[in-house]
């Protein structure tokens, strides 16, 4: 025999301003299996919940209904309530009377009238409700940190530094990312390698951290605490434990003209390479695309100087699967290319550059060692124009959003072109001067009044080259109102920030969502900033959205704080809303199976004692089941019920409003 | 030789060779035809065929004495075929655990593997509806839905509700159906127009995109319900909505279950 609690809440004015609760309370007293029914101002309250708890004790209840607000409000308050007072908390229900009725009716005779209804329809349901316990999965403590730029490194070190596993996984040959090409950096102007490089290093060297570069995640199963991830270790033709570093067999290569990626195209590379000189681990990989050997067959100059024969031409990619408790996206961003905006050349001008390649003219380690000197002549430009804003907020190239670090990034360009080139003129278009961060704007009102920057506010209609070489830059002066022409040696495009070309791929393996433009989405814009909607999988720096060097880094350490939160327990509770295989009536036609959108159900042998196959049935992975009821809809035998939302309860739901409309 | 007899000498040759345990056909019995489980290949001269063999013999593989009794022989027309190919999907029969005795029209086609019986059906149209079922449904489509709905209720209210249909069809495998769950009670079990019109709209509901069109159900319902009417309304649903026939291929991805980019999506609004 039930016996019902049911408490009812004015919430204030909220809900007694449109129903009469004292009404609702007297009719719920007279509800089958209903033995108290009470109202009270603020039932979320202290005095409120004691008086839950007392009624609990006092009159033995097996079932209390509160009927207040949304159970996205305050069901885990009064389920904990219940659970103080020696209820199971699965026992409790909450009836939504503020939401689903007074916020949304004026007449108060009728919202009272269905408020009652829809207490009617709770105390139904929780006389069938069963105790249910939470499901306790175990949690593998160690971390996937998926990319190795100056995100995935803060992230990993701040998890391996709490004492956790760390799994780092690169696709180039180095950590460090965009970051260890980079110059210097806004809004100090420290060196950006001098800061960044001792991290990689200690990244390789860390006991917690198990480096995996030239690797990416081919495939992604599990769920939170337990993912199995299969990482592709892509052939790198070196064997890291035999080679040294030493650089005899890149300093042979005969293949030198290959354009490098990590000086944006302003330098070459041989085929066996490291990308730079500060490359953890500073050992080469082949790249087989640009390797005489690994295309044409004959070479292997590398090989032969080779003192550890470290080099095997016959390396294949290999598969390593690992397990993982929570994995960190930190994947960061591209840069667009500007060959679609044909009024900038169309990317064919060799002195029209992208801001990467600005940084590598400019650092000390880059082809130049830090000369500015122009791409096509090599010839110090002394008159550099920086265009802001391109293919940013422009909703014609598909992409309406700021990029957020390019004015800070141009302002600084400007700054170190004037402080290497003492005659020079840097120009800067901008749309909007956006410089909103600590020390931000200072930065740029010093790089107009201290370096001499000239800031023009207008848009470029066209760039072009001259017989002579010379870039004329036309454009408007929006704020003067005329029209503009420069005569400039170089020009440098501030590109927009993107996302990876294969951003979407990888979020399809994890099932995390993207937004338009491929930046990973998070769980919740303000209060869920570095969770995906995927418990256990993080997000960290530009993969999200475009981002600078602080903003990247404080993001890493929110996900490694939510990493090592989540690691912190071995075992991990999660609701035990969860479908059960009725196994005595299912006939294993396996449309649950086809149909679950988790992946959770799965063949269960049932065998007799000799261990023969007897019958083989559905069967439900508690970790893996999110509770959406899909197999309950199409399991025809009626063999899946759902924990806690059971077709006996929805069905008595169901009859308790009918019985009162007839 | 005739198609019986070539029938008959296939059965008996798969017994004596031990390919199977047991044939699966059909017997003459006064003016009517049941199913035949031969076991001995000296009984196969029991074996008769002809166009009163209304049964689907694939609903008789769930049945415990056929289990016991696998690997089996069957005779299968086209539909009985496409019958084969959804329990098979559905893991209820194992693919290599039945030969088929082909009948396509009134031609004999020989001993297939399932695979074999699926390429055979494969250049086959789907069975033809007949013209007055196709006349009907054309009605039906142009009425409103109220009318429509007041049609099935009327049509369906004569059901006994002695379950015929369910014990004729091949796919109707489920140990406890749905009807007889009573906790909580989904479809009312009194012979009532309400319990009636559940029941088989419930059912066919439950055969969707599992429907071979076989007949058994019309044929076995003493109260000659508009059963295949019903299941040729939903089977035109599915195959027009969805391109997906019944019991197409061997390991055909389940019609509910499985979906495509190009699924038709202009219902969501």
């Amino acid at each position: 025999m039930s016996r019902v609690g049911v408490f009812i809440c004015h919430c204030g004015e909220n809900i007694a301003r449109t129903v009469d609760v004292v009404a609702v309370a007297a009719a719920a007293a007279r509800m089958p299996g209903v033995v108290h029914s009470v109202e009270y101002k603020y039932m979320c309250s202290d005095p409120g919940q004691q008086l839950v708890k007392n009624a609990i004790a006092e009159h033995k209840l097996t079932g209390v209904v509160v009927a207040a607000c949304s159970p996205r409000m305050h069901e885990s308050t009064f389920r904990r309530a219940a659970a103080e007072a020696g209820l199971n908390p699965y026992l409790l229900e909450m009836s939504n009377v503020r939401e689903h009725c007074s916020w949304v009716h004026e007449d108060k005779a009728l919202a009272t009238e269905k408020a009652v209804d829809l207490v009617r329809v709770m105390v139904e349901k929780v006389r069938r409700n069963r105790a249910l316990k939470p499901i306790s999965i175990s949690v593998e403590p160690t971390a996937l940190v998926v990319g190795g730029g100056i995100a995935g490194i803060q992230a990993a070190l701040d998890i391996a530094n709490g004492g956790k596993k760390v799994i780092l996984v690169e696709r180039e040959l180095s950590i460090g990312g965009h970051m260890a090409r980079l110059s210097e950096t806004f809004p100090t102007l420290d060196c950006s390698q001098c800061i960044m490089t001792p991290r990689m290093v200690e990244v390789a060297s860390h006991p917690n951290i198990t480096l995996m570069t030239w690797s990416e995640v081919e495939s992604v199963s599990g769920f939170l605490g337990n993912f199995d991830v299969t990482i592709r270790r892509k052939a790198r033709y070196v064997d890291l434990a035999k080679c040294t570093g030493c650089g005899e067999c890149w300093n042979k290569c005969p293949a030198k003209k290959i354009p490098s990626e990590f000086d944006a195209g302003i330098g070459n590379r041989t085929a066996i390479y490291v990308p730079s000189p500060q490359a953890v681990p500073n050992k080469p990989g082949i790249d087989a695309k640009n390797c005489i050997m690994l295309t044409k067959g004959k070479c292997g100059a590398c090989a032969k100087v080779c003192p550890r024969q470290a080099i095997d031409f016959k390396d294949v990619d290999k598969f390593e699967t690992v397990k993982v408790g929570a994995i960190v996206l930190a994947t960061g961003f591209e840069l667009w290319d500007h060959s679609a905006y044909g009024e900038y050349g169309a990317g064919r001008l060799k002195d029209v550059i992208d801001g990467f390649a600005f940084e590598r003219l400019a650092s000390a380690s880059g082809p130049t060692s830090g000369q500015i000197l122009r791409p096509s002549d090599h010839t110090e430009p002394k008159t550099v124009v920086f265009i802001q804003c391109c293919g940013s907020r422009d909703t014609k190239m598909g992409m309406p959003y700021c990029s957020k670090i390019c004015c800070m990034y141009t302002a600084k360009h400007a700054m170190l072109y004037a402080h290497k080139v003492h005659d020079g003129q840097a120009v800067v278009f901008y749309m909007d001067i956006r410089a909103a961060g600590k020390g931000y704007d200072e930065f740029v009102r010093r790089a107009i009044e201290a370096d001499g920057a000239r800031y023009v506010r207008g848009r470029i209609s066209r760039v072009y080259r001259r017989a002579d070489g010379k870039l004329i830059v036309r454009g408007a002066d929006t704020l003067a109102g005329t029209p503009v022409t420069i005569e400039a040696d170089m020009v440098v495009l501030a590109d927009a920030v993107v996302a990876r070309k294969d951003s979407r791929a990888l979020a399809q393996k994890l099932g995390v969502s993207y937004d338009a433009y491929g930046f990973f989405s998070e769980a919740h814009p303000k209060l869920r900033p570095v969770e995906t909607a995927v418990a256990g999988v993080y997000l960290a720096g530009a993969c999200q959205a475009p981002k600078d060097i602080p903003d990247a880094v404080s993001q890493a350490s929110a996900s490694a704080s939510k990493v090592l939160a989540l690691f912190s327990k071995p075992k991990l509770d999660r609701e035990p809303i969860i479908a059960r295989v009725n196994r005595n009536n299912c006939d294993h036609c396996r449309a649950c199976i086809n149909t679950c959108p988790y992946k959770a159900i799965s063949d269960l042998e049932i065998k007799d004692r000799n261990g023969k196959v007897v019958r083989v049935v559905a069967d439900v992975n508690e970790g893996l089941c999110q509770g959406c009821g899909t197999c309950v809809a199409v399991c025809r035998s009626r063999s899946i019920d759902l924990d806690g939302f059971t077709d006996e309860q929805v069905f008595a739901e169901l009859a308790a409003l009918e019985s009162q409309t007839k | 030789m005739s198609l019986i007899e070539a029938i008959r000498a296939d059965g008996a040759k798969l017994l004596q060779e031990g390919e199977v345990k047991m044939v699966l056909g059909y017997r003459s019995r006064y003016d009517r035809r049941l199913p035949l489980l031969i076991t001995q290949a000296d009984q196969v001269s029991a074996l008769v065929y002809d166009d009163d063999c209304w049964q689907n013999l694939p609903t008789y593989l769930r049945k415990g004495e056929v289990r016991s009794a696998m690997p089996v022989a069957i005779v299968c027309r086209p539909e009985g075929i496409r019958s084969l190919l959804v329990l098979a999907s559905e893991a209820q029969i194992a693919a290599d655990a039945v030969r088929v005795l082909a009948i396509v029209g009134n031609e004999y086609r020989g001993v297939l593997d399932l695979a074999a019986a699926a390429a055979l059906i494969k250049d086959l149209p789907p069975a033809p509806v007949a013209p007055d079922v196709a006349a009907k449904l054309d009605e039906l489509a142009a009425m409103p839905a109220n009318d429509r709905a007041a049609f099935w209720r009327d049509a369906l209210a004569p059901c006994t509700r002695c379950y015929a249909c369910r014990a004729s069809c091949p796919v109707c495998y489920c140990q406890n159906c749905v009807v007889e769950r009573n906790t909580p009670q989904i479809v009312s079990t009194t012979a009532a127009p309400h319990g009636n019109f559940a029941w088989n709209i419930v059912r066919a509901f439950h055969q969707a995109g599992r429907c071979t069109l076989c007949g058994a159900c019309q044929a076995a319902c003493p109260q000659n319900l508009p059963l295949m009417l019903l299941n040729a309304w939903i089977e035109r649903q599915v195959r027009e909505e969805f391109a997906f026939v019944s019991g197409s291929g061997l390991n055909e991805p389940p019609f509910i279950g499985s979906w495509s980019p190009n699924d038709d999506d202009k219902f969501i609004r």
